[in-house]
């Protein structure tokens, strides 16, 4: 083999990227509603810089893939030109700095979880964290709230946790297979502390009344029963099926039964007929979507900015309010794409795929519960939109699972148990 | 990697669900938008019945008087009215379109007349009451009259009760045009020979086996009636002996008012729905035939109660000779917001109320008892049933008269009610004769 | 109510004759354009990345001297279950009998309990570092491990 293939030349992927954002700006001077050009001027100035300097550094970086990165910087700079537009075009500071803090994050994922055995050795810590997270949660925030403030920062602890979750749920092939015998149990430890760990979560989500994350870590939880009921590869067979969905409903039931009245009087509200009291940031969702239409009604035209957390949790509807549904539905595909990588490239060990999954799971029932959510196909939950919210905690986490993607995709294989220490090698 | 595709896939799915719905009910949430501008609804013959932007200046003070509590308005607190149940037909707006302002031509067309029923309602004068008329053999209405009526200019305050809703949709005691039932489901019984061979005496009062007494509105009695007398006599006692009579059945009787639409001892009343406004139809307790309150309820007093619609639809039922009614509709067709017409009415008719041999037979009966009224309604040829409802322990009196033209022409099933009418105020005669006027 | 066909087609033409609707909707094709070129070159990555693993980690195992099954995964399950990566039809393998970890150029072959246990070159071990060529004995059933090059070195030899 010659030795000159072993790159793969990027320039045109890096060139389309830009001349999206470019097209994205254009459409936003054509049609925006702002003051002075200069502020145009200024967000387009600091987007293309902004990839162009990334694209500097991943050149940097030698990997197998960099679909994701592409992707990655496709995605958060749409948002922030999204973010950008609301009621008037002016460049979102603070956006853009969570962006850069959630590029940050993505590579502090990537790093600590692409050397698979590394990732795994550190669950300790993991296990740490959370119970860090939930003292820091039971003694800073109140039973009925999320956030700790600082000064003007807020911070929502709770957050955190989806990764370190997404860490603990992971587990090796041969972890997976190690049993201890404890009196007559066959049972596998790691599997005992993940589901206590879970349900210690499950708990104190709800004693935080935070009914929006208890799905997310839920959805975690049980992508990692059943990959390690149904064994690597395996079939899922149509009886194990048949109990999993059964039991799901049976649970669902149950909880549908056992729920105190004012959860259920969440779960079914008939917004249109509160429609100035609690059905009114929904309400005023729907009708921004509809007034909206395909190809909506311009940046910075929207009138939605002036509903409560327009930039978050109805932030599909403002996008679609301002850009239309073709544009809100095409960044949601962006989005799946990104997750949809591990299946053209699948992940090289078992624990990276337990990873892949993790991290989707995360991201699909964030994306349902909010989207969904703000349109009434659920109850309404107040879930942060990944990587299009305006949130610094939502951001820096979702960098971080998306960097643990990223790592799935270009593992790294060391492993220093031997003591002569083996030439690294970077896969 | 299977779970990530289910994954995937299940969003994927519920997104493709949310699009639809949303391009679906799109509509509907911009009649709730701040920018929304509804279109008009319209009389048949154009003129307007209902429009958002309507002053004093463009239409005049009382122009929407008589009609604004069947229109309704979008204000979301009028509700089972035409406007508030069918706002999505004037949004102006589709999701490709987006919201058209006054360039927009949603519209609803409605088959009332308007010029009549601002007759009919001046005619009330001074008294309340509801007044309701439709080709009985399309199902048009074309006079729909509640009042008090209500002005929109007139701000919502101090307004009299009743005035937000149209009572011809809401059950009363029918008063003796119940008779008209009794007699269908008495014909359904016993057929044409016995009925017509039964005949009872009246002496201005009827002692029944339960020992209660049932009076004569004529002190001094009718003496010996066949049906046909005792019906246009609207003899009470004829009635309570028809009921009584060994021949006539309870439970067979129970069945047959089921048929013709009733709720009785609680059982599902016949659903009625004009253009998604609900309308109440009838309702009756009956226990023992020799029991006064159920003699009474025969009679249509007491705990019977119908409403003016279902009694003229009724009318429609023997009029047209089939014992089927034509279902009634408000709208006769909408615009969409580019104009084209969308929506248009069907005809359809009822399950049979009763049979045609029955029909035929009340028909020609309240034809006969029609001719007393040539002198009050003259140049028309009706079937025509008064009555005089009690309410109110009897301190007040409600006045009905329901009815048909039997001129196929001219097919109009009517039903007017005048409440608390006293002798020498308005009558229902001279209503009726304003509506049948007005409508030629 | 729901829009027809005809409707839809005249409000979308009306908003693509504006200007707006056209940059929107350029915007957007870009978008898919992206999208698609990314997606391309993640396929060609993934042929690229599957060579050069090859090349790096160009390992097959031979059971029994017939059957060869390329080694893709850096985690590879032996067992007699059929979800595992290599199978061996044969009681006296467990179901999940061992783990065989690949990583920086070494083999780490994990016994998980079986209950024959696991040998390499005769000896029974808990977890041993093997080498290609290596003979692994899992119950009655023995497999190695080779390098492609040499299987395909091996190969011509035998026709030359």
């Amino acid at each position: 083999m010659t030795r000159e293939k072993t790159k793969l030349n990027y320039f045109l992927v890096k060139l389309f990227v830009i001349v999206t954002h470019l097209i994205f700006l254009g459409a936003v001077w054509l049609n925006g509603n702002y003051n002075s050009l200069f502020e145009v001027i200024k967000l387009a100035v600091i987007v293309i810089a902004s990839d162009i300097i990334y694209f500097v550094i991943t050149s940097v970086l030698e990997q197998d893939t960099y679909t994701i990165d592409h992707l990655m910087v496709l995605i958060v700079n749409i948002g922030l030109i999204f973010q950008s537009c609301f009621g008037d075009v002016v460049f979102n500071l603070k956006h853009f700095i969570t962006i850069v803090a959630g590029m940050v994050a993505y590579h502090i994922g990537y790093i600590l979880t692409r050397n698979s055995f590394k990732a795994e050795s550190f669950k300790p810590y993991c296990y740490g964290g959370v119970g860090l997270l939930i003292v820091v949660i039971l003694l800073f925030t109140g039973s009925r709230s999320m956030w700790i403030n600082f000064g003007s920062f807020s911070i929502q602890p709770s957050e955190f946790i989806k990764p370190l979750l997404v860490f603990i749920c992971a587990t090796s092939l041969y972890k997976q297979q190690t049993k201890k015998k404890i009196s007559i149990f066959t049972v596998n430890t790691d599997t005992i502390y993940m589901l206590a760990i879970a349900a210690v979560i499950l708990l104190l989500q709800w004693w935080c009344r935070d009914l929006g994350s208890i799905p997310t870590f839920a959805a975690v939880v049980c992508c990692a029963i059943i990959n390690r009921i149904c064994y690597p590869r395996a079939k899922l067979s149509k009886k194990k099926i048949g109990i999993i969905v059964g039991l799901g409903i049976v649970l669902v039931i149950i909880a549908l039964k056992l729920a105190p009245s004012y959860v259920k009087d969440r779960l079914y509200v008939d917004i249109w007929a509160d429609r100035f009291g609690n059905g009114y940031q929904q309400c005023e969702a729907l009708i921004g979507i509809a007034e909206g239409g395909w190809l909506g009604k311009g940046p910075g035209h929207g009138h939605l900015c002036e509903i409560a957390a327009y930039d978050t949790d109805i932030v599909f509807s403002a996008v679609s309010e301002e850009w239309g549904m073709f544009a809100a539905i095409m960044f949601i595909i962006l989005v799946l794409v990104m997750l949809a990588t591990p299946l053209i490239n699948s992940p090289k060990c078992y624990y990276h795929g337990n990873i892949a999954v993790g991290v989707v799971a995360v991201f699909v029932v964030q994306m349902s519960l909010n989207i969904f959510g703000s349109c009434n196909l659920i109850p309404f939950t107040g879930v942060t939109f990944p990587l299009l919210s305006n949130g610094g905690t939502s951001m820096v986490t979702s960098g971080f699972l998306i960097g643990m993607l990223k790592a799935t995709q270009n593992p790294v294989c060391v492993r220093n148990i031997i003591e002569k220490k083996p030439e690294r090698q970077v896969g | 990697m299977r779970l990530i595709t289910l994954m995937l896939l299940a969003f994927c799915i519920g997104m493709v669900i949310l699009v639809v719905k949303i391009y679906k009910e799109s509509s509907f949430y911009i009649v709730n938008s701040t920018n929304a501008v509804l279109g008009k609804v319209y009389d048949r013959n154009g003129d307007v019945l209902f429009d958002q932007k309507a002053t004093p200046e463009t239409y005049g003070y009382d122009h929407f008087t008589d009609i604004a509590n069947l229109i309704g308005n979008d204000s979301r607190q009028m509700t089972n009215t035409l406007v508030s149940e069918n706002i999505e037909f004037l949004s102006n707006y589709s999701f490709s379109l987006g919201i058209k302002g006054s360039d927009g031509q949603s519209s609803i067309h409605t088959t009332i007349d308007h010029a009549a029923n601002k007759a009919v309602y001046n005619a009330y004068g001074s008294k309340n009451g509801a007044a309701i008329a439709y080709n009985y053999i399309t199902g048009e209405i074309l006079v729909c009259v509640s009042k008090p009526g209500l002005n929109p200019f007139g701000g919502y305050v101090g307004l009299e009760e009743g005035s937000l809703l149209c009572k011809a949709f809401y059950k009363f005691t029918p008063g003796s045009t119940q008779k008209v039932s009794t007699l269908a489901v008495a014909h359904e019984m016993y057929g044409a020979d016995l009925l017509l061979s039964k005949s009872y005496h009246c002496s201005g009062g009827y002692m029944n086996t339960g020992r209660t007494t049932i009076y004569c509105h004529n002190r001094y009695g009718h003496g010996f009636q066949n049906i046909d007398a005792g019906f246009a006599n609207s003899c009470n006692p004829f009635f309570a002996q028809l009921v009584e009579d060994p021949d006539f059945n309870l439970e067979t009787s129970f069945e047959l008012l089921k048929k013709m639409g009733y709720s009785v001892n609680g059982s599902a009343p016949y659903r009625l729905e004009i253009n998604n406004m609900s309308v109440q139809t009838a309702s009756t307790n009956l226990t023992d035939k020799s029991d006064f309150s159920t003699q009474w309820g025969f009679i249509g007093q007491g705990e019977t109660m119908v409403s003016p619609c279902m009694l003229m639809m009724w009318q429609s039922a023997i009029a047209t000779g089939t014992g089927k009614a034509a279902v009634p509709y408000l709208i006769q067709y909408t615009t969409r917001v580019d104009g084209t017409p969308d929506n248009h009415a069907v005809n359809s008719v009822t399950d049979e109320f009763f049979s045609s041999a029955t029909a035929a037979f009340v028909k020609q009966i309240m034809l006969n008892n029609g001719q007393r009224y040539t002198s009050s309604i003259p140049g028309y040829t009706l079937g025509v049933k008064s009555g005089t409802a009690q309410i109110k322990d009897g301190a007040e009196e409600n006045s009905f008269l329901v009815g048909f033209d039997s001129n196929p022409e001219h097919p109009i099933a009517f039903c007017v009610l005048i409440e608390d009418r006293k002798s020498g105020e308005v009558t229902t005669d001279s209503i009726v004769h304003t509506l049948l006027t007005n409508l030629k | 109510m729901q829009e027809t066909l005809s409707e839809f087609f005249k409000g979308f033409s009306q908003q693509l004759s504006t200007f707006k609707g056209i940059s929107v909707l350029v915007a957007l094709l870009l978008t898919d354009i992206c999208m698609m070129v990314i997606f391309l070159k993640c396929y060609s990555e993934k042929k690229f990345c599957l060579k050069k693993w090859r090349k790096r980690f160009g390992y097959i195992a031979v059971v029994d001297d017939t059957r060869v099954i390329p080694v893709e995964n850096s985690e590879i399950l032996l067992g007699r279950h059929r979800s595992a990566d290599i199978q061996f039809p044969d009681l006296s393998v467990s179901r999940y009998h061992a783990v065989l970890t690949y990583s920086d150029g070494i083999f780490l072959l994990d016994d998980l309990n079986s209950k024959s246990g696991t040998y390499v070159n005769g000896k029974r071990i808990k977890s041993a570092v093997v080498k290609v060529n290596d003979e692994i004995q899992l119950g009655s059933m023995t497999f190695h491990l080779k390098k492609i090059k040499d299987v395909e070195n091996d190969k011509r030899k035998n026709k030359a």
